[in-house]
């Protein structure tokens, strides 16, 4: 006769506790013990003005023994103007994560063809013993219930626009442009 | 009465044994496998014609001992040197395991030549990713191939110039912010390291 324990080895085990990933078509994600509903995209000019990039917001609820939350939002940039240079703020709860800050260009030309992914990308600390908004350390007690994270995204200037979401060329034509091209978010939480 | 093996079924498992993940910010995070401390990126980096450390790619790591893969991936930014000879910033990028040069994982990153080196616009997010393979017979490191990793191994990237003066890159660099010149701390961007250890 096998051992018990063979039979019933323990639980593997690994320190990701939950993903949450989905494309930015309204969909509900069901997630360990929360659903999360993604935003909607659709192809947009930026403007000089931040405004809040769709399918990149989440209320996001900490899974029980959460230290690290990664956040990654993988987003369509194309160049209106020139070299398309823009700027892209990460928040949370309200406040900029300034270290996740980046600005964005392609090379200068007339022809304005860049078009590229942006990787928005952060990994909240929460084992720190304050929060420090900036750097993207919370402490676990400022993060209980649902926690807004998102994107928001601006122009360098009218003189150099930029697109989210965009794309002009698919199957060799520009007709019928702008193509959607759906932005990806996933949310991952670490023990 | 139910069988006893329906009554608890085996465990959900899946195949991630854990996944080691952290920004250049000099934080240690603690995994199953143990505590590893991360670089601090606190300027950009101007790169030359020589290879260098690429700062925040490096961290010893230890898998753990049921890994048969080990995914390592490293976001990072890139730039065209804001010099008069700037232009497409093209630069190369090479991955080495315990200081042996993993040429599997070459790359080389650049954006358009705009046509004039003062154009020097091209500033975006890069990453380079590389999955070692623990389940060969005999160590061959150059296509990232173990027979065992069992000890710590330093992971790293380093990085060149194409050329000089022409083409040359910056990493973590970003040029602006909203509609002006970047300054203090948005000057530069903490790269992000992330690695999954696979059975």
């Amino acid at each position: 006769m096998s051992n018990f324990t063979d039979l019933f080895p323990a639980v593997s085990s690994n320190n990701v506790l939950e993903m949450i990933c989905g494309i930015g078509d309204g969909r509900t994600v069901h997630g360990v013990t929360n659903s999360y509903t993604m935003g909607t995209a659709a192809a947009i000019e930026l403007t000089t003005s931040y405004q809040d990039i769709q399918g990149s917001s989440i209320d996001y609820i900490l899974p029980d023994g959460t230290n690290y939350v990664h956040y990654e939002y993988i987003v369509k940039w194309a160049a209106t103007d020139y070299s398309g240079i823009c700027s892209w703020r990460l928040y949370f709860d309200g406040n900029e994560v300034n270290s996740a800050f980046v600005s964005n260009a392609s090379s200068y030309g007339a022809s304005n063809h860049g078009h590229h992914l942006v990787y928005i990308n952060w990994v909240f600390d929460l084992t720190v013993s304050a929060t420090d908004y900036t750097d993207g350390k919370i402490l676990k007690s400022d993060w209980t219930g649902a926690k807004n994270i998102k994107v928001m995204a601006r122009d360098y200037s009218s003189s150099y626009d930029a697109r989210a979401h965009w794309t002009t060329w698919r199957e060799g034509s520009s007709s019928g442009y702008p193509f959607l091209d759906i932005p990806l978010l996933t949310v991952t939480a670490y023990s | 009465m139910g069988n006893l093996t329906d009554l608890f079924p085996a465990p959900a498992s899946n195949s991630v044994l854990e996944t080691l993940m952290g920004v250049a910010d000099g934080r240690s995070v603690t995994v199953p496998s143990g505590t590893y401390t991360f670089g601090n990126v606190t300027a950009s980096q101007g790169l030359s014609t020589s290879y260098a450390d690429v700062t925040g790619s490096s961290i010893t790591y230890t898998p753990p001992t049921e890994a048969n893969y080990v995914s390592y991936k490293f976001s990072y930014k890139s730039d065209s040197r804001d010099i008069n000879y700037g232009s497409s910033g093209i630069h190369h990028i090479a991955l080495y395991l315990d200081g042996t040069r993993v040429a599997k994982a070459n790359k080389s990153v650049a954006g358009n030549y705009s046509g004039s080196h003062s154009n020097n616009h091209a500033s975006f997010t890069q990453y380079i990713e590389f999955v070692f393979d623990l389940t060969a017979s005999s160590d061959d490191i150059a296509n990232g191939k173990l027979a065992s990793w069992t000890t710590p191994k330093e992971i790293k990237i380093m990085a060149r110039d194409y050329s000089s003066p022409y083409y040359r890159a910056t990493i973590h660099t970003n040029i602006w912010r909203d509609s002006t010149g970047a300054s203090g701390e948005f000057t530069y961007y903490q790269p992000i390291i992330k690695i999954t250890a696979f059975k």
